[in-house]
């Protein structure tokens, strides 16, 4: 599979009133064509932040950006500001957690989608009309000729997550950022807004970065998975490698302590302790405090190395022990 | 309905709480100037159950399904429109709030967010006190039993001295149950405790609350709206849609035999963390129907892959299906 993103070395530091963030400590990522790539991790681990970096929309007065963002081996860093608005949306295009927050109150979503159209595919008021229409029937906002004049507050939550989804694919991206995407949904409607996803993807055959807290959607809809940890990628494989054999102590653990079905009453695995603050993260592994299997090495930065005998398989750990699984 | 007691910790002779036929109307819409009729929201519209002593009793449905009106109501945050909760023997549903004030003390409550069930000016020895000092207890009883639930719920002294902005959500979380239980209540609710936490934390609380409830034999309502968390900390679970119970069981029961529609697709909607798993499911169509207006017949109807004539003109009753088992389907 070409590789159609790539992050080499990321490092993002942002400046806050208690100090500088350490957010990205040097991210490793590839996504490649036709992909769906989960990046999973626990609240702060610059699940978001590696996301907003990749469309640089960090404020650049109050951040520094150090590393690579290579898309089809152009550095999105470096782009100038004129052109990186035709990457933005035309290219790459980015959906959040909280589609009533992301949504215009004040604008029907037909001509918040139709925008889209106008801008970036040069289309008259009644084309763009039109191609909101169709759009609007391919993410399952019915009945499309009512809903196009409607307002964000007339929706349901999973509408409006379907209307977000429409401004983000409307210029035909060729990579979709998902930020937890189904999050404020309940499950029913996380069911459906998965299923349009993943049919979207086989439709047009771009690439999407899904970040997701919740394992169960990464075996549900991921290709690839890359487990975040205190800013830092620690582990990268296919999904069934990332399931049933994780390399990493942080992986295994954090799929250790997701309740099981029929696993009444009993203890769940858990983490000791809680991840490190990023005003300062301690040398060497940063998972080294919480982990039940370190040693001396641990006080060395661990690097990214194959794991396991399965291809793309990696992770930062000194101690691996994946074990060498038959294919 | 009898319940499976396994964990050896649920009294069944002894039920702690009874609902019976909880009703709760919020008005919607004004109605208005030209005699149109006035509408209702029902948030709970017939609601039965016990809980007996020991038990964890789980509480399951999507957003605007009525369980946090119901977890609000049984402890009389809210008054009831219609039906009875009887609590320890005693009819709650009509006490002044002078008597409610000595119930308090029986019947505690958690919340989802910990961060804004503390008060973020006021260090957490003090939030904590404040409890003890509000219901009579002496100084010196108040901090050793503030003691003795640090040591349960594995948190240092010195975090007394904190303020809540210094914690993290999982700690916060903690000390939002070590609140709840100074008092000894006979009787909590948890209103999604464990939903705004990560995996490896939620894991942590669910651990404390499994620890909690074999040291002090608790009675909980867990209400929460993901079904893996229930079917491992309860033991009996009842599903709402729209206001009404649809089903219920104990856990071991319902999770090996479900029978609503509604549970089936509910369960079948969930991501399995397993990629092995059979991805066909359930998909349902639409939202969940606004609680205004509902129609007659059966209020998941719309949305059933069942559904038949009957269904939109009869509202299935609550039926007794074998095995504590209870569904609301015509088609059971």
């Amino acid at each position: 599979m070409s590789t159609l993103l790539e992050i080499k070395n990321l490092k993002l530091d942002l400046m806050s009133t208690r100090g500088i963030v350490h957010a990205l400590s040097g991210v490793d990522l590839r996504i490649g064509e036709g992909e769906i790539h989960g990046l999973v991790g626990e609240s702060g681990c610059g699940k978001s932040m590696t996301a907003r970096s990749v469309l640089r929309l960090n404020n650049a007065a109050r951040s520094r950006v150090s590393g690579e963002i290579l898309f089809r081996g152009e550095d999105i860093l470096k782009l100038p500001n004129k052109e990186l608005r035709h990457v933005r949306g035309e290219r790459i295009s980015l959906i959040f957690q909280d589609p009533a927050a992301s949504l215009n109150p004040l604008m029907t979503i037909g001509a918040q989608i139709g925008e889209v159209y106008r801008l970036h595919g040069n289309c008259s008021k009644a084309e763009a009309r039109e191609k909101t229409l169709t759009m609007l029937e391919k993410v399952g906002i019915y009945p499309p000729e009512k809903r196009i004049d409607q307002y964000p507050h007339e929706l349901s939550g999973g509408l409006q997550q379907r209307a977000m989804i429409a401004i983000a694919v409307a210029a035909s991206p060729d990579l979709l950022i998902a930020d937890e995407p189904t999050t404020a949904l309940d499950v029913t409607i996380q069911a459906q807004i998965l299923e349009l996803l993943k049919d979207l993807q086989r439709d047009t055959g771009m690439s999407i970065l899904l970040i997701t807290h919740n394992f169960g959607i990464v075996a549900e809809i991921c290709d690839r998975v890359s487990v975040m940890y205190a800013g830092r990628i620690v582990e990268t494989a296919d999904t069934r490698t990332i399931f049933r054999n994780p390399g990493h102590p942080y992986s295994k653990a954090l799929i250790a302590s997701i309740p099981k079905a029929g696993g009444g009453g009993e203890y769940l695995a858990t983490i000791p302790g809680s991840p490190p603050e990023l005003y300062s993260v301690p040398a060497g592994c940063p998972f080294a405090p919480r982990c039940g299997n370190k040693s001396a090495a641990c006080a060395r930065l661990p690097e990214m190395r194959p794991c396991g005998d399965r291809d793309g398989h990696f992770a930062a750990c000194h101690n691996l022990q994946c074990a060498k699984e038959a294919r | 309905m009898t319940v499976e007691n396994r964990n050896g910790l649920i009294d069944e002779s002894h039920i702690v709480l009874k609902a019976e036929n909880l009703r709760k109307y919020y008005p919607a819409g004004s109605g208005g100037f030209f005699g149109k009729k006035a509408q209702v929201l029902r948030a709970l519209d017939g609601v039965s159950f016990e809980i007996h002593r020991g038990e964890i009793f789980g509480v399951v449905g999507e957003s605007g399904c009525g369980k946090s009106t119901l977890g609000c109501s049984v402890l009389r945050l809210l008054d009831v429109d219609g039906g009875s909760v009887v609590f320890e023997g005693t009819d709650i549903t009509n006490m002044t709030r002078k008597e409610l004030k000595g119930l308090r003390r029986d019947m505690q409550m958690v919340f989802q967010n910990p961060y804004s069930s503390f008060n973020p000016k006021q260090n957490i020895g003090s939030a904590l006190r404040e409890v003890g000092r509000v219901h009579g207890m002496s100084r010196a009883d108040t901090e050793k039993k503030i003691e003795t639930l640090l040591g349960y719920i594995s948190l240092p002294e010195d975090i007394l001295t904190r303020s809540p902005g210094e914690l993290s959500g999982g700690q916060l979380q903690r000390l939002a149950i070590a609140r709840a239980l100074i008092l000894d209540p006979k009787f909590i609710v948890a209103d999604e405790a464990v939903s705004a936490l990560d995996v490896s934390v939620q894991a942590q609380i669910l651990n404390l609350l499994v620890d909690l409830r074999k040291k002090l034999s608790l009675t909980m309502m867990f209400i929460s709206h993901e079904m893996t968390v229930i079917e491992h900390l309860c033991d009996s679970v009842a599903v709402m849609y729209l206001g009404k119970i649809v089903e219920s069981a104990p856990t071991d029961e319902l999770f090996a035999n479900i029978l609503h529609p509604y549970t089936q697709a509910l369960m079948s909607a969930i991501p399995k963390a397993d990629p092995d798993t059979d991805k066909k499911r359930i998909i349902l169509e639409g939202d969940v129907q606004s609680a205004i207006d509902l129609p007659k017949g059966c209020r998941f109807a719309s949305r059933c892959r069942n559904c038949a004539a009957r269904c939109t003109e009869e509202e299935p009753e609550l039926r007794d299906a074998g095995n504590g088992h209870f569904v609301a389907c015509h088609f059971v």
